[in-house]
């Protein structure tokens, strides 16, 4: 281990000569915060390998850009930016459809600014109110929006264990029961649902008695997953307001 | 607003994101809310591939946007033939406030959709 003083020293010596030797010297002196942060982060669904290596590179770049003439210690300017490179590795690692981290930040905050508006007015915001809240072009925000669209239920999605993997999202989503068994008063649900169209009884029977997939009621009506989705969530609304 | 015409090869499903897009942008042009935005955008989707089921190899979308913000979809090209999308046209005359089919031998060769 370097001391302190010494290591303050190195990297000065190589911000002035930007020697590769010397950096890896550094790199390897503090290569224990890479695996100490790596470690903390392991276990929720991502190698330890991947981890280690994305910490890795965040303390490479790191020891490139550290200045000891600015006042901070090396381990508490690291530390909080190889955290920060994990979490956006888990941030893309567990989006099934992978959109720029940009993009996805501004959906994020697009997603919580409708909700804020619905429970002060009552309504959904226009595009042009979420773009004068957020202070973001009009344009930013219809893309943002289309992050928010559902991913079909028999997507691809690579899964880490032994050996590398791709099942369907289906697959790895725990089946907590029918969201309508949360319903205390199943006579007034029963008398709902006959209320509803042919076709609305034909989704519900499909998903909720049959249990089948949004993708896979879209193939038997012959319609998408996302129009399954959509329509499924317009027939739970119906029921939810009539039954409150 | 002119009309705005989007042209493209159904086969082509990479088209339907940008055809969203377009959907959004266009609704958005009207002040329309997103939570009826996303309902629109899904029908003009659905609506391609109704006209996709029907044969037709290439769909024609005309966004307008005066009183009400339009969309008219047509099939173009293929070997159109009877398909059965009952289902699929319910749900979108549900989605929508105005929905309007154009059939000729049983072959559904134009959606009209209107917020």
């Amino acid at each position: 281990m370097i001391d302190e003083r010494e290591a303050d020293n190195l990297f000065r010596e190589y911000r002035r000569t930007h020697d590769v030797a010397l950096r890896n010297r550094l790199v390897e002196n503090y290569l224990y915060i890479a695996e100490i942060l790596a470690k903390k982060f392991s276990g929720r669904g991502v190698e330890y390998d991947d981890l280690y290596q994305v910490a890795s590179e965040a303390l490479i770049a790191g020891v490139e850009k550290f200045d000891p003439d600015l006042g901070n210690r090396f381990t508490t300017y690291i530390t909080p930016t190889v955290t920060g490179m994990i979490k956006n590795y888990f941030r893309d690692y567990s989006r099934s459809v992978r959109v720029p981290r940009r993009l996805y930040s501004v959906a994020v905050k697009v997603r919580e600014a409708t909700d804020e508006y619905f429970a002060e007015f009552g309504v959904k915001p226009t595009v042009k109110q979420l773009s004068e809240q957020l202070k973001l072009p009009e344009e930013l925000i219809i893309e943002a929006l289309e992050c928010r669209s559902p991913v079909s239920l028999d997507a691809g999605v690579k899964t880490s264990g032994e050996e590398e993997k791709e099942s369907p999202l289906y697959e790895l989503i725990s089946d907590n029961g029918s969201a309508f068994e949360k319903f205390e008063d199943k006579e007034s649900l029963k008398a709902e649902i006959e209320k509803l169209d042919p076709t609305e009884k034909k989704v519900i029977s499909l998903r909720f008695l049959q249990g089948k997939s949004q993708s896979e009621v879209g193939k038997i009506l012959g319609v998408s997953q996302m129009f399954v989705s959509r329509a499924e969530r317009k027939i739970v609304e119906k029921l939810k307001e009539a039954l409150l | 607003m002119s009309d705005f015409c989007v042209k493209f090869h159904l086969s082509d499903s990479a088209y339907m994101t940008a055809l969203r897009l377009v959907a959004g942008a266009v609704c958005s042009f009207k002040d329309i809310d997103v939570d009826t935005s996303e309902d629109f955008k899904v029908c003009v989707t659905e609506s391609a591939i109704i006209l996709k089921n029907c044969g037709f190899d290439q769909a024609e979308f005309v966004f307008s946007a005066d009183k009400k913000v339009v969309c008219r979809v047509t099939g173009v090209g293929g070997s159109p033939k009877p398909s059965e999308n009952e289902f699929s046209l319910a749900l979108v005359s549900a989605l929508v406030s105005n929905c309007d089919i154009e059939q000729k031998n049983g072959i559904i060769e134009q959606v009209t959709l209107i917020v």
